[in-house]
């Protein structure tokens, strides 16, 4: 099949354009006439997949290897719908991103905002480790393999040891280069996270500063340098960046498997914390999505929503401070939300009479949504001292997954088995 | 288009592969399709892949317009998701070649049963065509009529279990194959689709009628040398009644075959579920099941239907809940939860009344509708039962077991959840009630 420019289609999709291509694939945006709905089409041609003694299996690989990262379903991950090993034909069908990838923010005069970086790669760890809980690594974490769907938005793309080995090229451009391998890799260790973990950090350094950690004029000098040497602090190059960015992004480049983030998990820890001490005083700080994310993650309330649930009620609610005296909810308003309180105290009164206190991860405001009936405040809720709300509109809730819903409901489910234990042991007793 | 296309073989060489699927076996073939047992190996399962002849593409009135419709067609049908719906996973039309992908159904059609020497016992019957009337509801209530129903659309996948396959206009027509076999006849065409005029939910119901009567006869309604002869009677004449050809048919079944199949619209049946009440109350008041302690699908599902609890189940979710459901008629007097035990289940009463004691003092008694030992899924600390729970008087109970319920659908457990916050919000507005009271 010739490899000339102008697809007119790949396998069942008509083809609407070419997006990017490299040695060796082709990324299409492409449409699939059954599911009504646009798709990004890698069509990879690498000469592996003609070698007559191990072609067959590669090709079986390369499904395979599709299939099993298909079933990463995260927001922050590019969502792989199908994949085809053919004769002459091999492609990968993705969830089509329309916002380019993170490399054009890799030079000095486009940089981001620290904040946006860390925020970015804050999602990122959080992607990386759900992939890592499934058993996948990345192996080519790069800035071309992370997309950018506006504001601190990312998609993580192209996972899989096979499609990595036939892949240079994501849905918009390409470099091939050991830049973003870490030592292991270069030297050709077994693998593991951790070697996402470096490459993250490379990735940091070059969204940072505009450059990458090690300069060369050839990949066996980068070789060299990956294996030996220290990057100059970040903040050479860029003063403003704060120590405790600097010490991150220095720990997850650490050459020393010993030395780096043994996990997914204290990476994005840090860079939680990092933003909550370092970013504070911003008038939207503390509603950021790292904050917002690691917020929800701690309330008792949450405890069983996967990441991927965590991040659609980062993204449904609305946040925001409240003062001592402000009434949050009045008796007999309608209520098309429920809350839910992220920090501080909150009184529950009825004409003036106390009922409730309520403290962090408590929430209010929940019977209008429970109830179909009434969707009516039955009491005041007033807040005591500084608070910080959550607001869940419940128009946004039914929208949700069915399995985020369900979370919300399995826990509100609790709360009032507990109420009703309560009201049933003061029944007994009276 | 050359990687696309499958080689064109020779008719009886076996295709390596439809689209991206490789071929495993042959399954059927017709005068404008065949279906193949494929590979899929991306979704690490097998499907049924019935490929349209290219002669069918190009003959059509208009092949661009056929193309669109068959795509279109095909889309909307791939949004039913029923248990007795054939699921389509993809459908793929090209200037040459045309294919459907299906879930593959191993269990044959209908069509071995229409034989006068392989009848179906008569209550069996009556639970397939209960099935089919449910399913063709819910495909009615989402804009989409099947225009084909007939024994050979009908697939086996159980005892009494079925799956409708082939839906839609396009799909169906100048197609003739299902997953198995089959052949064009106008034997299950409605008069209104015979004479072409505006069809609806009626037309489907009439060729079910035409399905039933010959799965409980072994004969068509209409005997005919010609299609001519037969477009005439089914214009024209009345069938004989099924009971006068079979030993057993109860009139109340006879009745329902003549309302399924009659002529004038409006005196057939208007809904699918006017069609399935009757067939369930037919099903009840003969006593078809075989021993009294039977219950059948159709009466698990309409005992379920009609309870508040399931209101806001769809069908899908509620075929689930009969599924996972174990039913019990249990005498007055059978203790059915026992205090300190633990449980690991919940029951739902269906019909009856039972007692709920504690310390052998009455505490409360529940009628038909309620649930109890519901404790045991909705605390996280208590598995123990609270109190003993009696049959005051015979009653018809449905367990579920925790686990399996754990194991259904995300759609189905959130359904169960919300009916319990919903009773859960009633008791504890009640507490609170007697609270303020007290």
């Amino acid at each position: 099949m010739s490899d000339a420019p102008g697809r007119e289609r790949i396998g069942k999709y008509p083809v609407i354009k070419l997006l990017g291509s490299g040695a060796t694939s082709e990324v299409y945006l492409c449409h699939d006439p059954f599911n009504g709905r646009d798709v990004a089409v890698k069509v990879v041609s690498t000469e592996m997949f003609n070698d007559p003694a191990q072609g067959k299996l590669f090709k079986k690989l390369f499904v395979n290897e599709a299939s099993l990262a298909g079933k990463l379903q995260h927001p922050h991950i590019v969502q792989i719908y199908d994949a085809v090993a053919e004769e002459e034909l091999h492609y990968i069908v993705m969830e089509y991103v329309d916002g380019g990838t993170l490399e054009r923010f890799c030079v000095p005069e486009s940089l981001l905002p620290i904040e946006t970086v860390v925020e970015m790669a804050f999602k990122c760890t959080r992607a990386l480790e759900t992939a890592h809980r499934m058993g996948i690594t990345h192996r080519d974490i790069k800035p071309a393999n992370i997309l950018h769907a506006g504001g601190s938005e990312v998609k993580i793309t192209d996972f899989g040891a096979a499609l990595v080995a036939t892949a240079e090229t994501t849905q918009i451009a390409a470099i091939g280069s050991p830049a973003y391998m870490s030592p292991q890799q270069v030297k050709e260790h077994p693998l593991d996270h951790r070697t996402d973990i470096y490459s993250m950090g490379v990735v940091m350094y070059h969204l940072l500063t505009g450059r990458l950690p090690f300069q060369a004029s050839n990949n066996f000098s980068l070789i060299y340098q990956i294996t030996t040497m220290d990057p100059p602090p970040p903040s050479s190059m860029r003063p403003e960046i704060p120590a405790r960015v600097e010490a991150i992004v220095l720990r997850a480049m650490a050459r020393d498997l010993d030395d780096r983030y043994p996990d997914w998990e204290s990476f994005a820890q840090d860079l939680a914390d990092v933003f909550r001490t370092e970013y504070k005083s911003a008038e939207q700080a503390g509603f950021a999505d790292t904050d917002k994310f690691e917020t929800l993650r701690g309330l008792a309330f949450f405890e069983n929503f996967t990441d991927a649930e965590l991040w659609e009620v980062a993204n449904m609610s609305t946040w925001r401070s409240a003062t001592a005296g402000e009434v949050l909810l009045r008796e007999g308003e309608p209520g098309d939300f429920f809350c839910i309180l992220a920090g501080g105290e909150v009184k529950v009164t009825k004409r003036g009479k106390l009922l409730n206190l309520l403290r962090t991860g408590e929430a209010f405001g929940e019977m209008a949504y429970l109830s179909k009936s009434t969707p009516v405040r039955v009491a005041d809720v007033t807040v005591m001292g500084e608070a910080k709300i959550i607001s869940v509109p419940t128009p946004n809730l039914e929208q949700a997954s069915d399995a985020c819903r369900h979370k919300f409901d399995r826990a509100f489910m609790e709360i009032l088995v507990e109420r009703l234990t309560m009201a049933n042991i003061r029944l007994s007793g009276v | 288009m050359s990687d696309e296309a499958t080689p064109e073989a020779a008719p009886d060489a076996l295709p390596e592969q439809i689209g991206k699927y490789p071929v495993i076996r042959k399954l059927a073939e017709g005068a404008t399709s065949e279906v193949y047992l494929c590979h899929d190996p991306f979704n690490e399962r097998e499907v049924a892949v019935k490929r349209i002849f290219p002669e069918a593409l190009r003959n059509s009135v208009s092949g661009r317009v056929y193309r669109k419709l068959f795509l279109a067609e095909a889309s909307l049908t791939g949004k039913l998701s029923h248990p007795h719906i054939v699921a389509i996973y993809d459908a793929v039309v090209e200037q040459e070649s045309g294919y459907i992908v299906m879930e593959y159904v191993d269990g044959g059609t209908l069509e071995p049963h229409t034989a006068p020497d392989n009848l179906l016992p008569i209550d069996k019957i009556v639970e397939i065509v209960f099935k089919c009337t449910r399913a063709l509801s819910y495909a009615n209530q989402l804009g989409v009529t099947h225009r084909d129903i007939k024994p050979g659309n009908i697939l086996m996948s159980g005892p009494t279990d079925i799956k409708i396959s082939d839906f839609g206009l396009a799909l169906s027509s100048g197609i003739d194959t299902t997953q198995i076999s089959g052949v064009g006849s106008p034997a299950y065409m409605s008069p209104e689709q015979i004479r072409e005029q505006p069809l609806s939910q009626q037309t489907d119901i009439y060729s079910l009628g035409v399905v039933m009567y010959q799965l409980l006869t072994g004969e068509l309604p209409y005997q005919a040398s010609n299609n001519f002869s037969m477009i005439y009677q089914i214009t024209t004449t009345d069938p004989a009644p099924p009971s006068s050809l079979r030993d057993g048919i109860p009139m109340s079944v006879d009745r329902i075959v003549r309302k399924a199949m009659h002529k004038d619209q409006t005196r057939r049946y208007q809904t699918w579920e006017d069609f399935a009440k009757d067939l369930a109350d037919a099903f009840r008041a003969e006593s078809l099941s075989r021993k009294s302690e039977e219950f059948a699908d159709s009466e698990k599902f309409n005992a379920l239907r009609a309870m508040e609890f399931f209101r806001r189940f769809t069908d899908p979710e509620l075929w689930e809940v009969v599924t996972m459901g174990s039913w019990e008629k249990v005498p007055a007097g059978t203790t059915l939860m026992r205090e300190g035990d633990l449980g690991d289940h919940f029951c739902l009463l269906v019909s009856g009344e039972v007692k709920v004691t504690k310390n052998k003092k009455l505490l409360n008694v529940l009628g038909a509708g309620e649930c109890f030992g519901e404790m045991a899924y909705l605390s996280e600390t208590s598995k123990e039962r609270g109190a003993s729970i009696s049959a005051n008087g015979e009653s018809r109970v449905v367990r579920i077991k925790v686990a399996d319920l754990e194991g259904a659908s995300e759609a189905c457990r959130l359904k169960f959840d919300r009916a319990f916050i919903g009773i859960l919000v009633a008791r504890l507005n009640l507490a609170n009630t007697r609270l303020t009271s007290a």
